[in-house]
């Protein structure tokens, strides 16, 4: 071994070098990419049905996002329509950098619906609401509630189609 | 028509850029007089050889291929690049006191390899590092994007990475840090805008290239380079140092200089100015005066003028500051453990990279009593008090989960210096600094700034940004010598 080193002071800097995620490093930010997916419940005119979907959301700023949906009902009554709906638009974030944050949406697309039958298109628009509490920096719990909208053509008539959706899962943020 | 006489302050970078455009382009029109400090050109990039005959430079240097003014200017002054500068084979490294372990950057690849290299750097853990990679490829985009990257000057790189989602914790990574001790700032902050424009000057392969010089800047690069001004006509005055301005209206009438005494590493340390008392002096005679003073050198002069001092223009430039970078050679008889070409990043402050330049300096590459030569850098500040054997002890003890005890390898030379004087301090590019940094043109009107502290082209503080500005403020003097400015 070389020889004895002189003592030195205490790093006036040791504290730069600690690399720990802090408690509070949570929420919504600016650049944010994020995946959600979650069990849905819409509430139609015949009753209840069960999906499910997938979020993917960009955050151009701490406040405004861009989002793309994809749903799907599995299980409804038989007089509604089997649903998958593909929708974009955008979200606006009001408590972003907080551990407990609600945006609002406004999606619009398509949906094909009666896929086991004679599928046809009809376009779409979901506004709704959103609520999602942060476990760490990168994940987190979101419900959301939203409304469908659209109107679609079968054989011999025009059919509205208007369903509430209650949404819930977790999602990751990078 | 009689030729323009101009006065150019400072043989470094800036000023021998200056001065060799000026005298490229005046086309007989302007006659050129050097005056500087030193015994040799190079500034703050100047090197020495001790009493051994050692080199000893002000600092760890390194070009990089962005360094295109630079480059051009070697060429013309006859310097074969491949014989004066090594390349260090696109490497960079990072060690994370993490896990334990140094991870290497590579600039190798086209311009999207090379910001998808960095994104995908592999010193963070999953999570986190999923999270580098989207602020990192957003930061690349934004770089390359041709936005307007000044207005992001106004907020440090830490925050501003956190305001685009990057987890603050992450910025405690050396990857991160390292964006930041680049420019010597540790443990002052960084302005957003000098990184970006980091990202956008080493976007490509080629331009993110690093080299090291063959052996002394001074012998390799700058001496050459002046030689090459003196061919074009220029005179040289060393050890010369200036004190004040004198001023008639808006005219730069005089300069006021002594005689210098040696400075840089190898000098006596003084607490006062380098000069010679009984030798003062006024320069007079010329039509334009080109100063590439440093900041602090500059500030200092005429301070009790409150004329000057409290103009606008001038006034703004007191809110600039330096770093006071620090430069730490330990030889070793025996190598180091483990090796790594280009430097290696992410040590504690104040010496928070090392390279090992025995692979480089053709000197020590052919000396077998040579095993290793660890050349760190760094800045001083929160290290003042501390001794230089503290320092090395403290260093040596961040460099061991690498190296391993080097004093096991028998070190047999240790050489550090502060670069504490006015003329020695580098410009520190803290966030919001760009509405302070002036433009090479003075409401004299006959004089022009130029240097890393000056705004130009390239606007980084590097060599090559003060290549940029002297021959940005060269063009501007000529412009207004020939009536057009």
């Amino acid at each position: 071994m070389g020889a004895a080193l002189p003592a030195h002071p205490p790093d006036p800097y040791a504290a730069e070098y600690v690399v720990a995620p802090s408690d509070d490093d949570v929420g919504t930010a600016a650049g944010q990419a994020r995946a959600f997916a979650g069990g849905l419940l819409g509430i139609g005119r015949d009753g209840p049905e069960l999906g499910a979907q997938g979020t993917l959301e960009l955050m151009a700023s701490a406040y405004l996002g861009v989002r793309a949906s994809l749903a799907w009902t599995a299980l409804r009554p038989g007089g509604e329509p089997m649903l998958l709906a593909a929708s974009i638009g955008p979200s606006l974030h009001l408590v972003p950098y907080r551990r407990v944050d609600v945006s609002l949406f406004f999606e619009g697309g398509f949906a094909g619906v009666d896929l086991t039958g004679r599928p046809t298109a009809m376009p779409i628009v979901s506004p709704g609401l959103a609520v999602e509490v942060w476990l760490t920096g990168w994940a987190f719990l979101r419900g959301e509630g939203r409304i469908d909208w659209g109107i679609y053509g079968t054989s011999d008539a025009a059919h509205g189609y208007l369903r509430l959706f209650a949404v819930a899962g977790p999602g990751i943020a990078i | 028509m009689k030729p323009a006489e101009v006065l150019v302050l400072g043989a470094g970078p800036a000023g021998l850029a200056a001065a060799a455009r000026l005298l490229e382009r005046g086309e007989g029109s302007v006659r050129v007089r050097v005056v500087h400090m030193q015994d040799a050109p190079g500034g703050k990039a100047a090197s020495w050889r001790s009493a051994d005959g050692a080199i000893v430079e002000h600092g760890w240097h390194m070009m990089v291929g962005f360094y295109r003014n630079l480059f051009a200017l070697m060429r013309r002054a006859g310097i074969d690049r491949t014989s004066a500068m090594v390349s260090m084979q696109g490497q960079s490294h990072c060690f994370e006191p993490w896990d334990g372990a140094v991870h290497t950057l590579s600039s190798a690849g086209g311009r999207l390899a090379v910001a998808a290299r960095f994104a995908a750097y592999d010193g963070l853990p999953a999570v986190d590092r999923a999270n580098f990679a989207r602020f990192m490829a957003e930061a690349f985009a934004l770089a390359l994007s041709g936005e307007r990257l000044t207005r992001h000057d106004d907020v440090c790189f830490d925050t501003w990475a956190v305001e685009q989602g990057l987890r603050r914790h992450v910025t405690r990574y050396s990857i991160f840090r390292f964006l930041r001790l680049a420019y010597f700032n540790f443990p002052e902050q960084i302005s957003a805008y000098h990184v970006l424009q980091t990202m956008k000057l080493m976007s490509t392969s080629d331009d993110a290239e690093l080299f090291a010089c063959r052996g002394a800047y001074g012998e390799a690069v700058w001496k050459p380079i002046a030689d090459y001004v003196t061919r074009l006509g220029a005179a040289f005055q060393p050890r010369v140092f200036v004190t004040r301005w004198l001023y008639d209206g808006d005219r730069i009438a005089g300069v006021r200089v002594a005689d210098a005494r040696p400075t840089g590493p190898l000098a006596p340390a003084h607490d006062d100015l380098p000069i010679v008392s009984g030798t003062e002096r006024t320069l007079d005679g010329f039509d334009y005066v080109l100063s590439t003073l440093p900041l602090p050198v500059f500030t200092a002069m005429n301070r009790d003028d409150a004329r000057m001092w409290g103009s606008p223009f001038f006034r703004r430039m007191l809110d600039l500051r330096s770093a006071v970078t620090m430069a730490l050679t330990v030889v070793t008889s025996r190598r180091v453990p483990r090796s790594f070409p280009g430097p290696l990043h992410g040590f504690a402050s104040p010496f928070d990279f090392v390279v090992d330049m025995k692979p480089y300096d053709a000197e020590a590459a052919r000396d077998p009593a040579v095993g290793s030569m660890l050349v760190f850098g760094g800045q001083e500040r929160g290290f003042e008090a501390w001794t230089d054997e503290q320092i090395v002890a403290f260093t040596l003890e961040n460099v061991a989960p690498v190296f391993g005890d080097v004093r096991t390898l028998g070190i047999v030379k240790t050489e550090m210096h502060r670069n504490r004087h006015p003329w020695e301090q580098l410009f520190l590019s803290e966030p919001g600094v760009q509405p302070f940094r002036p433009d090479p043109r003075t409401p004299f009107r006959n004089l022009f700034l130029a240097g890393d502290w000056v705004r130009n082209a390239v606007d980084v503080v590097a060599m090559e940004g003060a290549v940029a500005c002297g021959i940005e403020a060269a063009d501007r003097l000529l412009a207004a010598a020939s009536g057009g400015g």
